[in-house]
């Protein structure tokens, strides 16, 4: 009799709870759809609906404010006049173009507990937010931020919790987007003519490189490997740094890249099959850490020494910060300087 | 001696349920958000309510605490059946294949349609729950089929089929989890240790029917439980019709499994130690030892979500990993103990 009445106990408890919410939450689906609706993109329409909630509570907040529209990836996003709270969660890419920009968040996503290196200089006045994948929310609201830069990788009930914050934009994880993600931060602080220099330049540095190492890299098999769990991983065309390293400096793309439509790993027996005359290769020890000796394992193994690029001295080991993305703006940029600085660009 | 231990289960029992609003209570005050008890009694009462303390309390505090709860009672009441079943105290609803089938589908999932599937809403939501699930019982069924023999479930076939079908069924993740994007790979990974950082009331709703349907069920049928304690043989001389009892009660705990497993992945040792430390404290009986074991398990999970949502704060420990670390070597201090006594 009394178990169940206690069980009785409980699920009455639950359920009041449960009708507690949903009586709160019976006024979102109505906004939800009707922005849903306006949307051809339905990519982000998440991203939408969160805009308008955002809306409101920035009018509320500061009424005097001005908003303005930003358009990013064909979304519509209202923002305040001036945004001076920004959080990046889950988005490495922004945060590299923060470090471009020189914009300083005031929430960061940590890596491993603790902000990357890397971004030092961006990050010594913001506050930890949690992980990357894992956003503590509470924290983030009590920064109250403007605006929320999160990531397309989210999943789904992420990018609504995050919206129910503050305004938040899902900023893509896709490298081919790098031109509009870095303006979208130009936007947003105001740094527009920062952001077009630092395009400008960038085009005018990748196109005198690429006449000027063209020639070298012509018929040459050119790869770029990054080492995850001890594994070697290639990327398709379009993903990590080989926009750069086919799109910008015009290699030939290898015939595995081209087949390649995610991250795929690569033996070793493999590679040495390709048998790439160029090789660069990205490794970070918190990518690898059941094998933080993995680069060093692989370069006492003799088929790794018989690869050209090994043999004739063209490897190139973390040419940029391994904790680099690949598809950025900053990450573009480091890239571009490192090839400049290094033998390649010397060898005629 | 039946009065003293109707006793001793009803003072059990509401010290747990005391623990468990206590832990409930603490978890729901704390957090890296300020606010204050007063104010969490006012948002909960809705006496001048205000957005940030509701959104606080009703969507990242509670939806998380009544998940632990539900998850917990769920896999420490499986457990408890799934022990008393296959006759083997180490069974656990991990060991069943449940967890890694429910698994592989996720990954499966995640691998295939991540980023097909949008457009917000409950669909986005719940299509990970929904595909946990799927595989889940789909796991269940194989393993049902192939552990079916002579007529008759055995249950060391259950546990040896179970623990094969586990095993391939990772294989297959962890062969997927390779081919992933590195996004999609790290949600992979937390979901496979066991999270409930995605906590949201349409989890809640889409778990709490089973567990509301289920439960009751098996408590009403543990008597048949405490008749598995004999063997096989006899239990069917005594007029119970074995293999259909059998089955209905595995099922019933296959599907809660199932649904606790699809909101929060694979947190393990819940559904092996709660009804280990249940047994400690009421004895054999299940129908005392079964709602002690949902309670224990609440009370597990949601003291370990605590711990691993403030020990790191911002960062957060998956609740797993977090009751691996905290429940392992009290469970082995409670075998030990118990060694001396001469009970199991």
């Amino acid at each position: 009799m009394l178990k169940k009445l206690s069980i009785l106990v409980i699920a009455l408890g639950v359920m009041v709870s449960l009708a507690a919410c949903g009586t709160k939450e019976e006024t979102k689906p109505a906004n939800a759809g009707a922005a849903n609706q306006q949307t051809a993109n339905s990519a982000s329409s998440d991203g939408n609906s969160t805009a308008k909630d955002g809306n409101s509570t920035a009018q509320d907040g500061d009424a005097s404010a001005e908003a303005r529209t930003i358009n990013y990836l064909g979304q519509e996003y209202t923002v305040p006049a001036k945004v001076e709270k920004i959080v990046i969660t889950g988005s490495v890419e922004s945060m590299e173009d923060a470090l471009v920009l020189d914009v300083k968040p005031v929430g960061a996503l940590t890596m491993g507990g603790s902000f990357e290196p890397l971004f030092a200089g961006i990050t010594d006045g913001a506050v930890a937010i949690g992980e990357k994948t894992q956003p503590n929310l509470e924290t983030i609201l009590k920064l109250a931020p403007d605006v929320i830069l999160a990531s397309t990788k989210f999943p789904a009930e992420t990018l609504e919790k995050l919206g129910k914050v503050g305004l938040t934009i899902p900023v893509s994880h896709i490298s081919t987007d790098w031109e509009a993600n870095l303006k979208l931060l130009a936007e947003l602080t105001g740094k527009e003519g920062q952001s077009d220099e630092v395009l400008k330049t960038y085009k005018q540095e990748a196109a005198e490189l690429k006449e000027k190492i063209g020639p070298t890299l012509q018929g040459k098999s050119v790869l770029m490997i990054r080492l995850r769990s001890g594994s070697m991983m290639i990327y398709p065309e379009d993903v990590f740094f080989n926009p750069s390293l086919y799109g910008d400096l015009g290699a030939d793309v290898p015939e595995e890249v081209k087949q390649a439509k995610a991250q795929q790993m690569i033996s070793l027996e493999k590679l040495s099959e390709m048998n790439p005359d160029y090789l660069f290769v990205q490794f970070s020890e918190a990518e690898n850490k059941d094998k933080p000796k993995a680069l060093e394992e692989l370069q006492s193994n003799p088929i790794w020494s018989s690869i050209n690029a090994v043999k004739n001295g063209n490897l190139f080991v973390n040419i940029v910060d391994p904790s680099a993305q690949g598809g950025t703006a900053y990450s573009k940029i480091a890239f571009l300087e490192a090839v400049k600085n290094s033998k390649l660009a010397e060898a005629k | 001696m039946n009065k003293r231990n109707n006793q001793r289960f009803a003072g059990v029992f509401m010290i747990g349920l005391a623990l468990v609003l206590a832990t409930a209570y603490i978890s729901l005050t704390n957090g890296t958000f300020d606010i204050g008890i007063r104010d969490v009694v006012r948002t909960l009462l809705r006496i001048h309510p205000q957005p940030d303390h509701d959104l606080v309390i009703f969507e990242f505090r509670l939806p998380r605490i009544v998940i632990a709860l539900l998850v917990g009672a769920g896999l420490g009441m499986a457990g408890a059946v799934i022990q008393s079943i296959t006759r083997n105290g180490l069974a656990d609803p991990g060991i069943l294949g449940i967890n890694s089938g429910a698994g592989a589908a996720m990954v499966i999932f995640l691998f295939f349609y991540q980023g097909h599937i949008r457009g917000g809403g409950w669909l986005s939501i719940l299509a990970m729950p929904l595909f946990g699930l799927a595989g889940g019982l789909m796991a269940a069924i194989l393993i049902y089929i192939f552990s079916w023999k002579n007529g008759r479930l055995e249950p060391q076939r259950l546990l040896l089929t179970g623990i094969a079908i586990a095993s391939g069924l990772s294989a297959v993740s962890l062969y997927l989890t390779l081919k992933m994007n590195p996004g999609d790979f790290e949600m992979a990974a937390v979901w496979n240790m066991g999270s409930i950082y995605n906590a949201n009331w349409k989890y809640i709703i889409s778990m709490f029917p089973w567990l509301l349907l289920l439960s009751p069920l098996i408590v009403w049928r543990s008597y048949i439980l405490d008749l598995f304690q004999l063997d096989e043989d006899s239990v069917i001389s005594v007029g119970i019709a074995s293999e259909k009892e059998k089955a209905l009660l595995l099922l019933a705990s296959i599907g809660i499994v199932s649904a606790c497993v699809s909101v929060s992945g694979g947190i393990g040792f819940v559904g092996l130690m709660a009804p280990h430390i249940a047994r400690r404290l009421v004895g054999q009986a299940h129908r005392h030892m079964l709602p002690v074991c949902g309670v224990v398990g609440a009370l597990l999970v949601m003291m370990a979500d605590y711990i691993g949502r403030m020990a790191f704060a911002p960062a957060e420990l998956p609740v797993g990993v977090v009751i691996a670390l905290l429940g392992v070597p009290y469970f082995i201090f409670l075998l030990y103990r118990a060694k001396g006594r001469g009970i199991s």
